[in-house]
């Protein structure tokens, strides 16, 4: 494929409660193994995906924030937080990984607005 | 020039009003026309939205829930065939939900 | 204007899979093109051939097959959101040793790269969400 299209992928919901983390995961790995401009954003109860100490072993339950971490060694461009919902939720931004970047309403905004496919999970 | 349409009111219709400018449209859809009611809550909700915006929401939606003559004045109906060409006369489609 | 559709919604379990297809249904009238049909996540469900729909609600599976037909549509699963689902061609029924397959016609299974392909191919994208 010789076009790259850009893609937003706004995570805003929490972990666990639905598929939707993983459906929006899924979503970004693939656009970026295509090739096309991919940028996560984690922003209302999104944020709360990237909670630390998620303790998955003795529920046999995936941990859904490992693969967060992992998101630009799989060519994602940019993992965002959204600043406004990580102080909404009271996530210390020091106990997210460094590889996240912070993002501001307007910032996001922009990317809303430059970006050619964005998809709300 | 965006298309945004919603499919619940609350958060999901605020984040979607938040992320808006002023050249883009908003589509009411589903239980997103409970938004359109002309109540204190969605008056409040719509209050900061930029004046040139162009707001719908899509007549079937309001007529099974009951809600046609009920509606905030600055919401326009939509058909299906309206729905349809607001999605082409935009450059794109963000589908809150 | 050539659409690209994604369908997430199970048929009945939300609103979202109808207004697709309303929203299917008349683009194909008014003139445009789909270019594909993408079912995902629980969208899959919407290709079974094994769900009966009770006689005084609208039987949405069989709308799709119908206009996917009428208008010889590229209609795909995502594959992992299918199998999920319990909705199987008959390579995957065989592969997995199920009783039998229940895709029905008009509708393939195939990879997330193919919702990519159709994006690039697209003039628009709509998402049908729950």
């Amino acid at each position: 494929m010789s076009v790259a299209q850009s893609y937003l992928i706004l995570a805003r919901s929490s972990p666990y409660g639905s598929n939707m983390p993983k459906a929006a995961l899924d979503i970004a790995l693939t656009a970026a193994a295509f090739e096309q401009e991919v940028a996560v954003v984690f922003l209302d109860n999104g944020v709360l995906q990237l909670l630390p100490n998620q303790d998955t072993k003795s529920s046999g339950l995936k941990n859904g924030s490992k693969m967060i971490s992992a998101l630009k060694i799989y060519e994602v461009q940019h993992v965002y937080i959204h600043l406004p919902s990580a102080e909404k939720s009271g996530l210390n931004l020091s106990e997210v990984p460094d590889v996240i970047e912070s993002i501001t309403d307007e910032l996001l905004q922009d990317l809303v607005s430059k970006s050619d496919h964005v998809m709300v999970f | 020039m965006i298309l945004h349409t919603v499919n619940k009111p609350g958060d999901c219709l605020s984040r979607c009003l938040s992320m808006a400018s002023q050249d883009d449209a908003v589509l009411l859809i589903e239980d997103g026309i409970y938004g359109a009611i002309d109540n204190s809550v969605n008056q409040h909700t719509w209050k900061s939205l930029p004046s040139g915006m162009s707001c719908y929401a899509l007549v079937e939606d309001l007529e099974v829930r009951g809600i046609s003559d009920k509606m905030l004045p600055q919401i326009s109906p939509a058909d299906w065939a309206l729905f349809v060409s607001l999605t082409a006369e935009y450059d794109k489609v963000i589908s809150w939900g | 204007m050539k659409f690209t559709l994604v369908i997430n919604g199970a048929p009945w379990s939300s609103p979202s899979a109808r207004t697709a297809l309303k929203f299917a249904e008349t683009a194909l009238s008014s003139g445009h093109e789909i270019y594909r049909l993408f079912f995902y996540q629980d969208g899959a469900g919407n290709a079974s051939g094994y769900c009966v729909a009770p006689q005084d609600e609208e039987d949405i599976p069989a709308r799709w097959e119908a206009l996917i037909t009428k208008h010889d549509i590229d209609a795909v699963l995502c594959a992992a959101s299918a199998l999920k689902r319990g909705i199987l061609d008959d390579a995957e029924s065989e592969r997995y040793e199920r009783d039998g397959a229940n895709l029905r016609p008009g509708f393939t299974v195939s990879g997330l790269g193919q919702f990519i392909d159709a994006a690039i191919q697209s003039d628009r994208v709509v998402s049908f969400v729950t």
